[in-house]
């Protein structure tokens, strides 16, 4: 990004320096940003009922988990009355059904609708990552993982469907082996499988009874790769969000049991069925569209192309005159001469892009760290971690942090009022256009109030607030985006963090400090917030005339 | 522990989900097969003849070959003549009018192998004539080896099954 400030040298940076206007939502590629709109609007109207700690569009991933362990608990109970022959499978999932209707009905039920349940999660995840612009760089592995599980779970649920054996079990097989043999491997058409009734074996059923339980672990492998570059990932859901998808599944499959169709029988063409829509919608479109087999391979492998080149298909937006270049992004570098190995900036990495390399010989620490630069989001957690100011970012360690703190409240335009509160703004969750001026220096509603734009307001560190009241600030403000809505995962969470690591530990008793108020949210709320920063402001000043104090 | 509470309008929200379960899990309920349609499928594997054939010399040379072995090594000599088999094909006639015309190629890299044949019609449900006819293809070759011609009553959404019997060597009808 492009970046007006010289480093290291604030004495020499004028007003000027700082970008002009600047406009948040112009981080987002033009293509995705109707979208954007969307989401983020509805994700408040969200947040308003169940507040930003639980807001389920907040744990997809980790709904998604919550139901294939469902499915994984209920398919193992299924499992234990399964008959893997065809003339004894259609009877053993009646069985269930019909003679353990309160418990294996139950359950069956609930392995159903568990895995529709999945299907839609999933769906809305896709959406969310898609049009938050959350699949791009350095997060192509997680798309790339993620889509190779969608065409995992889509199989698996056919599989699911096939072993039952009825008339739908019928119509998966005989149109997909119809689609399967437009591919030149197979010596013996596909079809020839299910000719008749006798020519379904039950070697066939094993087959298909083996991919239903091998595709699971080779999801979670999936899943694993899908998490793996993420510190901290979010498997568990909140336990009433829990407790809530699962007495919902339960009351679902009272209410509506899942049933077979009529048997298979493959003398006679399936007729009138009641088929699963989640899972089994190709099968009509297909019937709808004529789509010759090698359509459906041709159509289905570009479109799936299309969604796996994504990351690489959209790029990043022009850059807009308004965007304005937050201080100190760029490229992270570790001068390793000053790095004492320790691990703080590795902890506070939510990309696990610091890795550690074994120190070189005298030195007295074991190790030290280097950045990765391909996992790298260049969002600045790590550069206010180091206490040393071993790692910078664009050229910005915390010592030009705070050289910057000391350009605001010491060097600014005397034509301007003396600052009273210093404000961290994180530059996504900010219209910064509406709110910004002098030069992106001053709040437009308060100029009192110094801004310093920060990729994340992960990066605010107990150095960078201590520093900013040695300077004069008699009130900090931190805005930043609310929940799950941080383009970084939770930078609230990152605060906490740090107010957990030992040497942050008079982090903690800052954070309750009243003059300390961390704001998130959400771009629409522009009034609300001025209201807020006018508020904190005002109070801040009578709390230093000796008035009243504020809650924090 | 996680110990925080959700609201009525929350469950109401989180729940709500459900209902699209409820609904598109079984229903519309979608026809696949039209009631009043039925399909006839001919399907079958044969190995149909090499392209050439033992002349006399050939075939001595083989027997000759053959006695020297042991009773049990004679199947493993590769029978005389040509490894490439004759490609079958298939003709299917609906109601006196002529459906299909294909020309089906034996398995294998050097098509020495089964030839497989599958084919689908989809036909409305009642009386029709169907006539199916095969044979191992030489060129400007038309007479056709083996030929079945019925009258067939097809039931509603009923799979009439034309199958190939080895050891009578005809086509039959596998109702």
């Amino acid at each position: 990004m492009e970046k007006t400030l010289s480093s290291g040298n604030p004495q020499n940076q004028s007003e000027a320096s700082q970008p002009k206007k600047s406009q948040s939502g112009q981080l987002i590629p033009a293509v995705l940003r109707p979208g954007n709109y969307m989401l983020v609007r509805t994700q408040e109207a969200l947040n308003k009922i169940f507040g930003p700690s639980m807001n389920p569009l907040y744990y997809l991933g980790a709904i998604t988990f919550l139901l294939l362990w469902i499915l994984i608990a209920t398919g193992t109970y299924l499992y234990l009355f399964y008959d893997m022959t065809p003339s004894g499978a259609y009877k053993s999932v009646q069985y269930l059904t019909e003679d353990q209707k309160w418990y294996g009905g139950i359950i069956r039920s609930m392995h159903r609708y568990a895995a529709d349940g999945m299907m839609i999660v999933i769906a809305i995840h896709i959406v969310q990552v898609l049009f938050s612009d959350r699949f791009r760089k350095y997060r192509w592995v997680a798309w790339i993982s993620g889509v190779a599980i969608l065409p995992v779970i889509w199989l698996e649920g056919l599989t699911g469907y096939f072993l039952v054996w009825d008339e739908v079990a019928q119509m998966i097989a005989v149109t997909s082996a119809h689609i399967f043999d437009a591919l030149p491997i197979f010596s013996e058409p596909m079809p020839r499988n299910f000719l008749k009734n006798d020519s379904v074996n039950a070697l066939l059923f094993f087959i298909f009874n083996y991919l239903h339980l091998a595709i699971p672990c080779l999801l979670l492998i999936l899943a694993w790769i899908h998490c793996m570059r993420i510190s901290m990932p979010v498997i568990n859901p909140p336990r009433a969000v829990t407790i809530t998808i699962l007495s919902t599944l339960v009351v679902l499959s009272i209410i509506k049991p899942a049933v077979s169709a009529d048997p298979a029988d493959l003398s006679r063409l399936v007729g009138v069925m009641a088929i699963d829509w989640f899972y089994l919608f190709p099968f009509p479109l297909i019937d709808w569209l004529e789509l010759q087999p090698a359509m459906v391979w041709l159509g289905g492998g570009l479109l799936y192309a299309i969604v796996f080149a994504m990351p690489w298909i959209i790029s990043d937006p022009v850059k807009s005159k308004y965007i304005n270049p937050t201080v100190g992004q760029g490229t992270v570098t570790i001068t390793q001469s000053d790095c004492t190995g320790c691990l703080l900036c590795q902890k506070a990495c939510p990309f696990e892009a610091i890795e550690l390399n074994p120190r070189l010989e005298g030195a007295p620490n074991e190790v030290e760290a280097y950045v990765v630069d391909d996992l790298c989001s260049e969002c600045g957690f790590c550069v206010n971690t180091c206490e040393v100011g071993a790692i910078s970012m664009g050229g910005w360690s915390v010592t030009e942090f705070q050289n910057y703190i000391e350009f605001l409240f010491k060097n600014y335009n005397k034509m301007l009022v003396e600052p009273v509160v210093m404000a961290f703004v994180c530059e996504r969750s900010f219209d910064q256009k509406a709110f910004f001026t002098h030069e992106n220096t001053r709040m437009k509603c308060c100029e009192e109030v110094a801004v310093m734009t920060t990729p994340c307001i992960g990066v605010i560190s107990p150095a960078i607030v201590d520093y900013s009241f040695k300077m004069g600030a008699e009130g900090i403000l931190v805005i930043g985006c609310r929940g799950l809505d941080c383009h970084y995962r939770e930078e609230r969470r990152r605060l906490k963090f740090r107010d957990n690591l030992k040497r942050d530990r008079f982090m903690v008793e800052k954070m309750d400090d009243p003059n300390i108020e961390i704001m998130l949210i959400s771009p629409f709320e522009k009034e609300a917030l001025k209201k807020e920063i006018e508020d904190f402001k005002n109070a801040v000043k009578v709390d230093k005339s000796g008035g009243r104090i504020l809650n924090g | 522990m996680d110990k925080r509470r959700l609201s009525a309008a929350s469950i109401a929200t989180l729940v709500s989900p459900a209902i699209f379960i409820f609904l598109f899990s079984t229903s519309p309920s979608y026809e696949y097969n039209k009631k009043k349609e039925a399909a006839l499928v001919v399907s079958f594997k044969k190995s149909s003849e090499r392209i050439r054939l033992c002349d006399e010399k050939e075939l001595n040379a083989f027997k000759q070959k053959a006695d020297k072995r042991r009773k049990h090594m004679q199947s493993a000599l590769r029978e005389c003549g040509s490894r490439e088999r004759l490609p079958i094909r298939l003709k299917v006639w609906l109601d006196d009018k002529e459906t299909l015309d294909k020309i089906i190629y034996p398995t294998g890299f050097r098509n020495d192998g089964i030839t497989y044949a599958y084919e689908y019609f989809t036909i409305s449900a009642g009386m029709h004539r169907v006539k199916v006819a095969a044979v191992d293809y030489r060129e400007r070759e038309n007479d056709f080896s083996h030929v079945i011609e019925k009258e067939i009553i097809f039931k509603r959404r009923q799979i009439v099954l034309i199958d190939y019997d080895r050891v009578t060597d005809q086509l039959y009808l596998n109702k």
